[in-house]
């Protein structure tokens, strides 16, 4: 039996992001909706309603941090909110944001705007969590619907949202996938956390590594793996800079 | 096997019919491709079968024990049921590896805490088993555990003693009444496992058992700290894929879960992997494997040691599927070697 | 479905659970709280000292807890739950006529064959912590028929003070008088606390000791039989008069899941009571301290979720204490 449940207040904020994330989180059947409107009040919703609110129990943030000027706000956000989720890749890793912390600030500041490059405000990417503190983190490029309503559920339920700690190979084996290495093609998938139902290898794309390192991580083997199958050192480091800037074991040197 | 007498013999043509006409009755599953992969699967007719076998990623144990399953569903005003579901099945085309995988998960599940899912599974399920005059490639390595030949875990064993004929053994009264329903048959001469067991004496000549093969639990028990295990455990990435594609790997997680209305919910029983960080983790969060080197050694000694002794039989049954799986090339086979199971003299044990 | 399924009746219930009500609910430390349940739906749960049950919180989960009672004729029984995740946090959460769902009990506890072996011998109670829940049951099993054993010595040991279960009971314990006896330490005293301080085993010389006729029953956090075990072997207690009650992460209890298994053995079946001598080497078992790497609270190897280091200066059963305290002893 369910104890009586309080609806929590709900609303969604967006940083430097596509806001597909967002997007994903409402993609549901009209009755998936309904359900999760009877679980949650959402108080502002850039996507989805006008109003906006001061007052909240969960903030759920998508977008990465680029601008010193968003620092106050995403701390403002945290200040007051009970419970901070990360909605995505962006602000769970940072993911692609991350791909400018590679270069030097005027690079890509040029690349970007070669007219007037210092026009417009932009720093170092980061992730959420190297702001404030973090809740619970919904990781994916886009995010797992499915996923995110357990996460909001088991928040309602006082239920700790299980976010797999296990690598997308569990999964690929369950859909029994053919292996992405046997066809030639080098996979994040052994190091990278599941929850995806291994999305991309079982529709004949290779694992990215959207949803960021599993704990405990096997780099070494996982390197030693992908120069077996052929892949220097240069490209390998190609494929984990996609996603994974800012994971430290990966990249330790960078900023 | 010389012991073993087929009563019947089938042809090619009328097997399939009958698995045809068992539509009625059953769901078939086999071996068949879809979308470019081999698998296990349920066909709709029967010229989708693949008659030849070819390594599949998942053992047919998913038929009987799923990826997921519901076990109980709840409402939430307190209404609470144990959720059996069985469908009949005919299981065609399993071969000696996954037989001897199925006998293993049974004696497993149908100890004195039968497990119900599984049992009421099995119940519905006629199990046809092939056997193989062959390996099926580099990887398997069945006849090094003694798990080429079957003797349990199937109703009905078609030994292919000519190009288009099957002899068939009866192992029990499932499959004489699926025999007298479905099948057209001749009765057999009596030679016919000879002549297949010929033939697969032949494809197996070279290919022997372990040396030590019953004396692996000892040997397993002297090497618990043998170098072998720091050396495989270091390249481990704990990914889980040896286990989800091993035939005798039946470890399972269960998580609950409400529907999103809170209205009902269901208790889930899904694959887990003792080879996976958070397997022995505790409630008060003390991991009691938690390095890879503790959990390579506790798999693949619960094959070849702690289960061993329990089913009288390597609990590997040498199918192949982990060592293709593994992308670090860690193999129970040159494991099981390294600690002695192929060496001549052994001292004393 | 074709035709009806030749399954066993008690095979369909392996994983159904059966209702229980909560009768009574008492608080006992910050983290800990008694509960008092009854069968609504069988007479009795025909339970055996040391056996657990799987607590059933519906659309939450399945949490094994120990039974603290000793056996008994009639539906009810009593438990000590620890507030560490979901399910206990939920169960924490009842009040009393409320609904719960149970299944078991499990594992092997201590049968009478078992038991039988204590009459007449002196018993040596070493519990940690929350470990006093599951033994209790064994504990109030003996104490009322005490004339059947040479002595009962209850050692017990809290972090502090205020971490101790049963407290009300400890005292009554402390003063039955005769051949009972209890003895407790904290790790850290507090204001209120005037016994002893120090590791569990700075107890065990304080009891003296014939080791042919001696029977030391241990319970406790992972961390604490290594030490223990240590200290009773050195005063020359057969391995097989030890008995230890382990815990591990039992899911299914029917010996199926593989969470609980250590080496060959499944702990929901062959277990949580093991008899020292024959588990000896299981490393499996007591593979506690390959967690950790520095031993003084720094390298977090060692940390459980976050706020303890097991190795830290702050914990009762703590790595470099338990090697300072056995070069004093």
């Amino acid at each position: 039996m369910i104890t009586k449940i309080t609806k929590p207040k709900v609303a969604f904020f967006d940083f430097a992001c596509c806001e597909g994330c967002q997007l994903a989180a409402i993609d549901l059947e009209p009755e998936q909706l309904l359900d999760l409107l009877n679980l949650i009040d959402i108080v502002e919703f850039r996507e989805a309603i006008s109003e906006k609110s001061d007052s909240y129990d969960i903030a759920i943030v998508e977008g990465s941090i680029t601008r010193d000027s968003d620092i106050p706000r995403l701390k403002k956000i945290r200040e007051t909110a009970k419970v901070l989720i990360t909605l995505g890749a962006c602000s769970t890793i940072v993911g692609i944001n991350a791909l400018k912390n590679f270069q030097p600030p005027q690079q890509y500041r040029r690349e970007v705007y070669p007219d007037d490059p210092n026009k417009y405000e932009t720093t170092l990417a980061r992730a959420v969590h190297e702001i404030v503190a973090v809740d619970v983190f919904i990781p994916g490029c886009p995010i797992d619907t499915g996923e995110f309503l357990r996460v909001i559920k088991n928040l309602v339920l006082d239920k700790k949202p299980d976010i797999p700690t296990y690598p997308v190979c569990v999964e690929c084996k369950r859909n029994e996938n053919i292996c992405v290495y046997e066809k030639g093609i080098q996979c994040l998938g052994p190091v990278i956390r599941a929850g995806c139902n291994a999305r991309c290898p079982s529709n004949g794309g290779y694992c990215y590594g959207c949803r960021g390192m599993i704990p405990q991580a096997n780099l070494k083997s996982q390197q030693d793996i992908m120069q077996k199958y052929d892949l220097n050192f240069a490209q390998m480091r190609e494929k984990f800079k996609l996603f994974l800037e800012r994971d430290k074991e990966v990249f330790p040197d960078d900023k | 096997m010389s012991t073993k007498t087929a009563e019947f013999v089938v042809t090619e043509k009328d097997l399939l019919q009958g698995l045809d006409k068992a539509t009625a009755e059953y769901k078939i599953a086999a071996l068949t491709k879809k979308s470019g992969r081999v698998l296990y699967d349920t066909v709709k007719n029967s010229n989708e079968i693949l008659l030849e076998y070819l390594p599949t990623v998942l053992p047919p144990k998913k038929f009987f024990f799923p990826q997921d399953e519901v076990i109980l569903e709840y409402t939430s005003d307190g209404k609470i049921n144990a959720k059996i579901e069985a469908n009949p099945l005919v299981l065609f085309g399993i071969r000696p590896c996954d037989l001897n995988g199925f006998k293993i998960l049974y004696e497993t599940f149908a100890d004195d805490h039968g497990d119900p899912n599984y049992l009421a599974k099995v119940e519905q399920t006629v199990v046809i088993g092939v056997d193989c005059e062959n390996t099926c490639d580099e990887d398997a390595f069945c006849f090094k555990v003694g798990a080429q030949n079957a003797t349990q875990g199937y109703d009905l064993m078609l030994y292919k003693f000519a190009p288009t004929s099957y002899a068939v053994e009866i192992a029990n009264d499932k499959g004489r009444n699926f025999i007298n329903k479905y099948l057209i048959t001749s009765g057999a001469r009596g030679d016919e496992v000879a002549i297949f067991q010929a033939k697969k004496d032949a494809g197996f000549k070279n290919k022997k058992p372990f040396k030590n093969l019953s004396k692996l639990p000892e040997l397993f028990e002297q090497n618990k700290h043998h170098p072998i295990w720091e050396q495989e455990g270091d390249r481990c990435l704990s990914c889980g894929s040896c286990v989800m594609v091993c035939p005798t790997c039946y470890c399972f997680d269960v998580t609950d879960e409400w529907q999103l209305n809170l209205k009902k919910g269901e208790r889930i029983r899904k694959w887990d992997a003792c080879m996976l960080d958070h397997f022995a983790v505790i409630g008060s969060g003390e991991n009691f494997r938690h390095s890879p080197t503790a959990r390579l050694h506790h798999r693949i000694s619960r094959k070849f040691n702690f289960l061993m002794k329990k089913h009288g039989q390597a609990v590997c049954v040498g199918c192949g599927r982990c060592v293709r799986a593994c992308l670090a090339d860690i193999s129970p086979k040159v494991i099981a070697e390294a600690v002695g199971a192929d060496q001549e003299q052994l001292e004393t044990i | 479905m074709r035709t009806k399924l030749n399954i066993r009746e008690k095979d369909t219930k392996l994983y159904l659970p059966e209702r229980a009500k909560v009768l009574k609910i008492k608080e006992f430390t910050e983290t800990e709280k008694f509960f008092e349940l009854e069968l609504l739906d069988r007479e009795k749960l025909g339970h055996v000292p040391g056996q657990f049950v799987q607590l059933s919180i519906l659309g939450i989960g399945e949490a094994p807890i120990s039974i603290s009672s000793a056996p008994s004729n009639n539906n009810r029984f009593e438990m000590c739950v620890r507030a560490v995740g979901d399910v206990t946090h939920k169960i924490h959460a009842l009040h009393e006529g409320d609904i719960i769902h149970i299944r078991g009990p499990f594992g092997n506890g201590f049968p009478e064959k078992t038991t039988e072996r204590f009459l007449g011998k002196h018993l040596l109670f070493i519990v940690g912590g929350l470990g006093y829940a599951p033994l209790r049951s064994l504990i109030n099993k003996v104490v009322p028929e005490r004339e059947k054993y040479k002595k009962i010595s209850v050692l017990y040991g809290c972090k502090t003070s205020k971490d101790r279960v049963y407290a009300q009971e400890l005292e009554e314990l402390r003063k039955t008088g005769d051949n009972v006896e209890l003895l407790e330490t904290v790790d850290k005293a507090d204001g209120d606390w005037i016994g002893s301080c120090g590791v569990i085993t700075t107890l065990i010389p304080k009891v003296p000791f014939d080791p042919q006729d001696t029977f030391a029953i241990i319970v406790g956090p992972p961390i604490m039989y290594k030490f223990v075990l240590r200290s009773l072997l050195e005063k020359n207690l057969p391995k097989e008069n030890i008995y230890m009650d382990m815990e591990r992460r039992m899911k299914c209890g029917v010996g199926k899941c593989g969470h609980c298994q250590a080496e060959g053995i499944y702990v929901c079946q062959e277990g949580p009571v093991f008899n020292y001598a024959e588990v000896e080497k299981n490393e499996n078992l007591f593979a506690m301290e390959q967690k950790m790497k520095c031993g003084h609270g720094k390298c977090g190897h060692c940390e459980i979720k976050g706020d303890t280091d097991i190795c830290d200066e702050e914990s009762v059963f703590h790595y470099a204490a338990f090697e300072r305290n056995e070069r004093a002893l």
